[in-house]
């Protein structure tokens, strides 16, 4: 197996060495799943993070994102993320964050292999709230 | 027969006040969070009973309440799957699915109900999730969307639960 990087070829190179294009951007211009297919899942959940922070959903800014592979109670995979986005003005996010977070996770996911998606919806500033088991 | 139909708008209300919805600010209860939640993600499967069983018998409404018993939380997760692409639809449905999810307004139901069910396994199994009020309370705008969406359905919307009508009929 082709160790990182190397799958690019010459073109997703630069003259000094290190890829120049991200995985997720090597597999969205078409060249298949060769490089995500050499991932580890380790890989792939951080590449994940790495599309999603810093990108805006219907004006809302994706804060941070903290994927992880998991299960649903039928036993199936699933990639949770939590993702933390910039608190909304009113009690909740518009819909359309909350579908358009959904449909971004769900095809960077895809692009990447990870299995379907789910995600958690925190605040900035709340990110780290605990469960007291109340 | 007396009949004591489940209704999605009241299993709505209900989530609002579990919620917290018109409370001021305060230290959030987290079990009734957790009950929010899963009565927010009940009213939107409800409310898919409702429509799927007003498909298979339109003049009967008693007939209704008995079949809505047959429309499973499964078969409703999986025909959402094959409508966004997170499942393969069995081959001689594809051309529906693929036509049926070309349209928003399916697919963002589909979105919610796959979104809101897996919402609500978590709030009644997972020990360690917290839900704060800010995603309760969008939670539950989500399944009011979708709730509303259900009750007018446009054409492919309405197709769409013919697919959970097929998927509901064992072979």
């Amino acid at each position: 197996m082709a160790p990182h990087g190397q799958s690019f070829g010459y073109a997703l190179k630069s003259s000094a060495g290190p890829p120049v294009v991200t995985s997720a951007k090597a597999i969205e211009l078409g060249l298949g799943c060769g490089y995500a297919c050499a991932m580890t899942t380790a890989t792939k959940l951080e590449e994940l993070r790495n599309q999603l922070v810093g990108k805006e959903v219907a004006g809302t800014a994706i804060v941070d994102a903290r994927p992880e592979l998991s299960e649903t109670l039928d036993g199936e995979d699933l990639t949770r993320v939590r993702l933390v986005l910039s608190a909304p003005e009113n009690d909740t996010w518009d819909l359309e964050v909350v579908h358009a977070a959904r449909r971004l996770v769900e095809e960077e996911a895809r692009k990447l292999e990870l299995p379907n998606s789910f995600i958690r919806f925190s605040a900035e500033g709340d990110e780290d709230l605990e469960d007291v088991g109340i | 027969m007396p009949s004591y139909p489940i209704d999605p708008n009241k299993l709505l209300e209900h989530a609002a006040q579990l919620a917290g919805e018109d409370a001021g600010r305060g230290r959030p209860s987290y079990t009734n969070h957790r009950r929010a939640v899963s009565s927010a993600y009940y009213a939107a499967f409800h409310q898919v009973t409702d429509q799927v069983a007003q498909r298979l018998f339109p003049d009967d409404p008693s007939f209704q309440l008995q079949a809505r018993r047959s429309v499973t939380h499964g078969a409703v997760s999986l025909v959402c799957r094959w409508l966004t692409g997170r499942a393969g639809a069995p081959q001689h449905l594809q051309p529906i699915v693929q036509a049926l999810g070309l349209d928003p307004a399916v697919t963002s139901v589909a979105d919610s109900l796959i979104g809101l069910k897996e919402a609500r396994e978590e709030a009644d199994y997972d020990h360690t999730r917290p839900f704060d009020k800010r995603e309760t309370l969008t939670l539950l705008e989500d399944a009011r969307a979708t709730v509303a969406s259900l009750q007018a359905p446009g054409p492919s919307l309405d197709q769409a639960m013919a697919l959970i009508v097929l998927k509901t009929t064992p072979r």
